[in-house]
């Protein structure tokens, strides 16, 4: 890692010194160092916050005590190293107490001890300098509008219900499609709400076997278990203050429901073997694509816990349903792909926005994106067109618009349509291909249950 | 040169990283443009019995003798401080500013010699 340079105040009315450290301190390059004679000249250059402040303790116009309050004051983070002509171990504990972060007596070892002491503090600077720009970049990622593209009513809905889970511990309970987004949507109500600066502990419920979750929700003692040779901190305790996103909570085993039902009523774990009760302070996220109340009925999940964790609601919507969102998402991606590979920037023709619009996207925005990656991939020049679009043919039977009450007659329809919608509206090859005979696709056109052309209310140019 | 040993020693500042002929002059010509200052404030201030002054000069310059090698007034710099400071003994501290200030210029002087300042 390359250090970032570093500001140093000498602040030193003894000429002679003053030189010395000078030039002591500008052996290192990053060192930007300024010298002041006087407190006066110093405290009118506070306000550029220097990283670092070597003080004379005594100064003809004033104490070290005094500027050392100052700095405090005016600038808090700065380091503060008090160089003294007398060693006085009173006058060193109550500097150190009043916020002094070293003391050195002047004499032979001065120098090295002070490049010591800079040093040590210098990382302490570069690490607290790395926690705020990367906690800034992180917040900066995960607002709203940046993280989550569009502009679709369903999704303006979507902010709204996200802003006022923000401002709250409320539960939230995502549901959507495969690939809508749910995690995405928890990782912006926590890095955007007052836990920010605590975890945000994900933990995918399916992807543990089930023996294994509750040692990973609660932790476990040493020897609790065969295997268990060392004692572990649970994802509860990790997300202490913060977060804990539980996604893929419809999978959970109905034993375990049990258990977080009571975590979640006490606000308390115990560790698996232990009877330490250990409070926690968690906010709870979950998310499935299953819709839970179904499994309420089929028993499969706990009505009880179901009530707990409903919280507040947030329905996403599948991208097929957000209308020109899938443009503007497409677009996100190609230019993130294109950055990220070093190509020219890239656009999609009309044709090209066409076929994506007309398309279902059961994999939603995860397909989305791979689609648009493999035609960025596929097309050589800055423009994408049809061809370079390759939708997964496993998604050809898969029509639906995912809602499962149709009735047979609608279901037909939609089948027809889609395949007229891929195959170019070519009804003999339609019909050859489904087996029916093309009156009969003549007649539902007729009947206006069919269209033969693209649908004209979506929007291809934004 | 001559056989008498020098008041002074460049040593400590040689010691200093990357200390080089230019950083040695450097330091040297501003030691001549404030100790010997310092030393005839000590005087004034003496006459004048402000014995804070002395002792805050005496402080000052304490550091910069140390960091000379000017070795005879290693012991004299830190009498007259603590005599200033606790105001004890005054009845010597007269003879022995001027003892500072006499191997102050002398010193001084030998460092202007030597150094071509």
């Amino acid at each position: 890692m390359k250090q970032e340079p570093i500001s140093i105040f000498i602040v030193e009315d003894d000429a002679v010194y003053c030189a010395v450290l000078g030039h002591f301190l500008s052996l290192n390059p990053d060192f930007r160092v300024k010298k002041f004679f006087t407190a006066k000249e110093f405290l009118n250059a506070l306000h550029e916050k220097p990283d670092i402040v070597t003080l004379d303790y005594s100064l003809p116009d004033t104490t070290g005590d005094y500027l050392l309050s100052q700095v405090k004051e005016i600038s808090p983070d700065t380091k503060v190293i008090i160089i003294s002509g007398q060693e006085n171990i009173k006058i060193a504990v109550d500097l150190f107490k009043k916020g002094a972060d070293d003391y050195i007596v002047k004499d032979g070892d001065t120098q090295e001890r002070l490049w010591l002491s800079i040093g040590h503090m210098r990382e302490n600077i570069a690490l607290k300098k790395e926690l705020a720009e990367l906690q800034l970049e992180v917040q900066k990622k995960y607002t709203f509008q940046k993280a989550i593209i569009g502009n679709s009513h369903s999704l303006k809905q979507v902010f709204s219900l996200m802003e006022k889970a923000t401002n709250t511990n409320i539960t939230v309970s995502v549901t959507g499609e495969t690939g809508t987004g749910k995690d995405l949507v928890a990782k912006s109500i926590h890095f955007n709400s007052s836990r920010k600066k605590f975890p945000f502990v994900p933990v995918n419920v399916a992807a543990i076997p089930r023996e294994l979750l509750e040692s990973e929700l609660f932790g476990h003692e040493k020897g609790s278990f065969t295997g268990a040779s060392t004692r572990r901190i649970g994802k509860f305790e990790e997300a202490h203050n913060g977060t804990l996103f539980l996604d893929e909570i419809g999978e959970m085993d109905v034993n375990m429901q049990a258990k977080l039902l009571r975590v979640l009523q006490e606000q308390e774990i115990s560790r698996v073997g232990s009877n330490e009760l250990i409070k926690i302070n968690v906010r709870i996220i979950v998310a499935t694509h299953r819709n839970l109340l179904d499994q309420v009925r089929k028993g499969k999940f706990r009505e009880d816990l179901y009530y707990r964790l409903l919280g507040l609601p947030i329905k996403l919507p599948p991208l097929r349903e957000r209308g020109s969102d899938i443009i503007l998402i497409a677009k996100h991606f190609t230019d993130l792909f294109c950055h990220e590979n070093n190509l020219p920037k890239k656009h999609f023709d009309v044709e090209a926005k066409k076929k994506l619009m007309l398309y279902s996207f059961p994999g939603n925005i995860r397909e989305l994106k791979s689609v648009v990656e493999l035609a960025c991939v596929m097309s050589d020049t800055e423009e994408i067109n049809e061809e370079h679009i390759e939708l997964n043919t496993h998604s050809n039977s898969h029509f639906t618009t995912g809602s499962d009450s149709l009735t047979l007659k609608q279901f037909t329809s939609q089948m027809i349509q889609h395949y007229l919608d891929t195959n170019n509206y070519d009804v003999l090859k339609v019909a050859d291909k489904l087996d029916v005979g093309k009156s009969t696709i003549y007649r539902m056109v007729n009947n206006n249950e069919l269209k033969l052309q693209r649908n004209s209310d979506n929007k291809f140019n934004d | 040169m001559t056989d008498q040993p020098k008041l002074y020693s460049l040593q400590r500042l040689l010691e200093i990283d990357n200390a080089d002929d230019g950083f040695v002059r450097d330091i040297v010509s501003v030691f001549l443009n404030n100790v010997p200052v310092n030393a005839t404030e000590l005087i004034k201030a003496c006459s004048e019995k402000n014995w804070y002054t002395v002792y805050f000069t005496a402080h000052k310059m304490k550091a910069n003798i140390d960091l000379l090698g000017i070795k005879c007034l290693y012991n004299e710099i830190r009498e007259v401080e603590l005599m200033a400071k606790t105001e004890t003994n005054l009845h010597q501290i007269t003879d022995k500013i001027n003892f500072i200030h006499n191997i102050i210029q002398r010193a001084s002087n030998e460092m202007r010699s030597d150094l071509n300042l």
